[in-house]
């Protein structure tokens, strides 16, 4: 993509700039930068020029007058390279859903006013330690008698962890080329759990002698993986506990069970108590959650599809700019084919549009053949 | 001004804890109509936006795998304590029914609440570019795609195994087969709580969204074909004054 980098780098108080990561998938900078302390010995990291300069030239802040000077900086370090999708060869099914995730760490230097927004959202990095050998999943820190020398040898225990060794492999060879003392706090690595990862997690604590029992540490050896902190296993724990001792309260809004009961109860009191009744509105209510789970399923392929078009079409008419850039700059002037290749470009188009439409029937189609 | 109307609507629905996860699609737009928004705000603010759904996300998954083994461990449980004597236990039956049902809802809520924002997120990249001239959208929404809150496969498949163990476990019996149009004035009761209305609401919104628009283009959506749930949807009445709780 030729389009202008969205990031920008500000001289402010502090020589980093802002970093977007979680887009800078078309900034230029591809890595993340460590903690704001360290930003005084980064280089800029975008190379927008310097008219494209942000906040205080901002004409923003005369309409909204909520944005003071500084600059706020938006420090998310690892938590582009810990969202693999392409990059990260899958080794099995589960590979998605085993990412290790980062928490948003910000660090606001300068509080800007209508930040209070973004503050509610944003995390302060409490800027322990970085902690590298854990993230990479140095045995040593946790394991004495790991079975994982390096972090590329497959783990016997878990799928998942071959995967999450790999991801944090990955994030380091990006990383590699800057100062690799990052800022992370290990303990705000989000963790992205699995069924399998779970049931090996229950296998342990029964093993420990049951949840209420089963100390963090100690789950977390056994558990042999490398890509587990003590903190995801503390609070998963936390909410395994609860999730057993807590019948009575709804799974995930915790919110009582009495709610979620009344539905129950309407029916109750409007005198129609037979079972049959009561079953007949759970069944409408589930075929009408499968109703809407199947359109989500078709509209999330139908979006990918899209995307997927666009992006094709752009290449193709970027393609066919440099054609004509190509052909124009020669001296020999071919309009007839240029003419033609557009043409090409815009049967393709419609070729596209036409066949999106097609496969958005056909799965219609497909639903209503249910 | 669609959109802005049925996400608002979609989260007044929503399940009290989610209210403030979702996208803020009015204020992104504002930000988008002032007279030079500035790109750096506006992306520093979608990004805030996909921290706050990925930590969600990622969440509310995790809660979800732990209530799936357990759900599991009581299906099994009862089971074996019920035998064949379905009779007997009948109210636990009903019980984990409803539980079940209910659980299969949350989780289709979290694939839908992950699949309107990004829908929001397209939406307000396209205003944004249509805005300043800008190509900001498709890069972006790239990125976006291999967010962890958009990849929503795996509560998919806890969705369609529950769907499975629901069919198999609990199978229609001939008279709640009969019992269906009964039921139709009973479920309008039912509808005003919870998960049910959201869920239907989420349906409409999705219906009502892909309508055409003056924008149509190739990056649209196709018109929603659910003529066959209108049927259900007929038998809900979602103007039934009952308030969330």
């Amino acid at each position: 993509m030729n389009n202008p980098v969205p990031c920008q780098s500000v001289s402010g108080g502090n020589s980093g700039g802002y970093l977007f990561p979680s887009s800078s998938g078309y900034c230029n900078v591809s890595a993340v930068l460590p903690h704001g302390r360290n930003l005084q010995n980064q280089p800029p990291v975008s190379t927008v020029p310097r008219d494209r300069l942000a906040m205080q030239d901002c004409p923003l802040i005369a309409q909204s007058s909520l944005i003071n000077h500084h600059p706020q900086e938006f420090i998310d370090p690892l938590h582009e390279f810990f969202d693999f999708s392409d990059h990260v060869p899958v080794q099995n099914l589960q590979a998605e859903s085993s990412g290790v995730r980062v928490d948003s760490s910000v660090e606001l230097h300068k509080k800007s006013e209508w930040q209070d927004w973004a503050d509610q959202l944003i995390s302060v990095d409490d800027g322990s330690e970085p902690n590298w050998s854990e993230l990479l999943g140095d045995s040593s820190s946790h394991n004495p008698n790991s079975e994982i020398p390096t972090p590329f040898l497959d783990v016997p225990r878990l799928d998942i962890t071959a995967n999450q060794q790999q991801q944090m492999v990955s994030s380091e060879d990006q990383l590699s080329g800057r100062n690799s003392s990052s800022s992370v706090a290990t303990s705000k690595q989000r963790m992205r759990w699995t069924p399998e990862l779970h049931e090996a997690f229950v296998e342990a604590v029964n093993q420990l002698g049951g949840s209420e029992r089963a100390t963090p540490k100690a789950v977390l050896k056994l558990l042999n993986n490398p890509g587990l902190t003590i903190y995801h296993v503390k609070s998963h724990l936390q909410k395994y506990r609860t999730a057993r001792y807590k019948p009575e309260t709804s799974e995930v809004t915790g919110e009582p069970q009495e709610k979620k009961m009344t539905s129950i109860e309407d029916i109750k009191s409007l005198d129609m108590k037979t079972s049959v009744e009561i079953t007949q509105a759970l069944r409408l209510q589930m075929e009408v959650q499968k109703r809407l789970h199947e359109q989500l399923e078709i509209q999330r392929s139908l979006q990918l599809q899209i995307e997927k078009q666009g992006r094709y079409l752009q290449m193709m008419f970027e393609k066919q700019q440099k054609i004509q850039d190509n052909k124009s700059s020669s001296s020999e002037a071919s309009p007839k084919q240029c003419n033609g290749s557009f043409a090409e470009v815009e049967v393709g188009l419609e070729t596209l549009t036409g066949d999106q439409n097609e496969s958005a029937s056909a799965s219609r189609k497909r639903v209503r053949e249910d | 001004m669609k959109f802005g109307k049925r996400i608002k609507e979609q989260i007044q629905e929503s399940l009290p804890e989610w209210r403030d996860k979702f996208l803020r699609y009015k204020e992104l737009k504002n930000l988008i109509s002032s007279p030079a928004p500035a790109e750096s705000i506006f992306v520093g603010l979608l990004n805030a936006e996909i921290d706050k759904f990925n930590a969600f996300f990622v969440e509310q998954e995790e809660d979800f795998i732990i209530h799936h083994k357990e759900l599991q461990y009581r299906i099994q449980r009862l089971v074996e304590k019920c035998g064949h004597n379905d009779e007997m236990f009948r109210e636990e039956i009903s019980e984990m029914r409803k539980d079940i049902v209910n659980f299969h809802g949350e989780m289709v809520l979290l694939v839908n609440y992950s699949n309107i924002n990004y829908t929001g997120l397209a939406k307000i990249l396209k205003k944004y570019d249509k805005r300043t001239g800008g190509g900001l959208r498709s890069p972006f929404i790239q990125k976006v795609l291999h967010q962890p809150f958009f990849k929503t496969d795996l509560v998919s498949r806890l969705v369609r195994e529950w769907e499975t163990t629901m069919d198999a476990v609990f199978p229609v019996t001939v008279a709640e087969a009969e019992g269906y149009e009964r039921c139709a004035a009973v479920t309008s009761a039912a509808a005003g709580v919870g998960i049910f209305r959201n869920t239907v609401a989420a349906l409409l919104t999705m219906k009502e969204m892909r309508r055409g628009s003056s924008t149509y283009s190739a990056f649209s959506l196709p018109p929603l074909n659910i003529s066959d749930s209108d049927l259900v949807l007929r038998s809900v009445h979602l103007s039934s004054p009952i308030p969330i709780p």
